[in-house]
């Protein structure tokens, strides 16, 4: 079992790879306009991961979307930089148990 | 069938969309861009149209004032989070959006009312629109008068008998609908004279 654990809605449960697939992209982008200080781009992203893991019920998905928004629009690279790490290590270790809803 | 128009620029949460809604009682359409809404509004008949605000290509507010010119009679509607709550009060305030959703896009049983309630509001609005220039409209509380002089059968839009007045039996040969009437709820029925 992972270090996290999520409850998602059966009915999503073949949408899920291509969820997890697309996090990894955007992680990859994330970290590419950190690298070139593009914290427009940061605060679209963060804001995407927000609505679209709060949308499939990843809550802890939700939050960091929300938090990249926010320190996206502080240009806050140390954080950014955190919680990036902190999605990567989410989205490698959760354990998605589907349920009924 | 009522058709539903989702505008998101995220393919991701269009999936989700479309999973949640596939068993309700309305057609979903979806796009990804305004441009591809746009598009989709000029070709159908679209009951209701919910968009995201933050798009790339032109805002969901923008989208709902092109939307109003191209096909004014859909009920606009717009997914908000709390940054944008401001513009899009204002764009209810004017008239342009009928109700907003929440963000994130979650399709559970409060969002299908609201839907609902938008398809109810359609449905009226365009009774209403009809009723001004259509002389065959009449209003229900004329028809318990008329139903009390005449004969007639009454169905609903699946043909099944809701109400009728004294005895009666069908014409082999049906009339052609002699009236069509609403009720408070903007149901609409067909109104036919039996023999």
């Amino acid at each position: 079992m992972g270090k996290y654990e999520a409850y998602i809605d059966s009915e999503f449960e073949d949408l899920i790879p291509l969820f997890m697939k697309n996090k990894k992209q955007e992680i990859y982008d994330l970290r590419k306009y950190l690298g070139i200080h593009n914290y427009d781009q940061i605060v679209f992203l963060g804001h995407r991961i927000k609505g679209s893991g709060s949308g499939y019920g990843f809550k802890t998905i939700g939050d960091i979307g929300l938090q990249l928004e926010h320190y996206g629009a502080m240009r806050d690279e140390n954080q950014i930089y955190d919680l990036i790490n902190q999605l990567e290590t989410y989205i490698q270790s959760v354990s998605i148990i589907y349920i009924d809803m | 069938m009522n058709k539903v128009l989702f505008v998101d620029d995220q393919q991701e949460i269009l999936d989700l969309i479309q999973r949640k809604t596939r068993d309700e009682s309305f057609d979903s359409y979806f796009a990804k861009t305004a441009n591809e809404a746009i598009q989709i509004l000029s070709t159908n008949v679209i009951n209701v149209l919910i968009t995201d605000i933050m798009m790339p290509d032109m805002s969901g507010l923008d989208l709902i004032m092109k939307a109003k010119e191209i096909s004014p009679d859909t009920v606009r509607m717009v997914l908000s989070g709390n940054a944008q709550m401001s513009s899009v009060m204002d764009a209810i305030n004017q008239g342009h959006v009928f109700k907003y959703l929440t963000k994130p896009w979650k399709i559970d049983d409060k969002a299908i009312s609201i839907i609902e309630e938008a398809l109810v509001f359609h449905k009226n609005q365009h009774i209403q629109n009809n009723l001004e220039t259509n002389d065959e409209w009449i209003k229900l509380g004329d028809l318990k008068r008329i139903m009390a002089l005449e004969q007639w059968l009454m169905t609903d839009n699946e043909g099944a008998i809701i109400m009728s007045s004294g005895n009666f039996k069908l014409s082999e040969k049906m009339p052609e609908i002699d009236y069509r009437v609403i009720d408070g709820l903007g149901s609409n029925y067909r109104i036919y004279q039996v023999l």
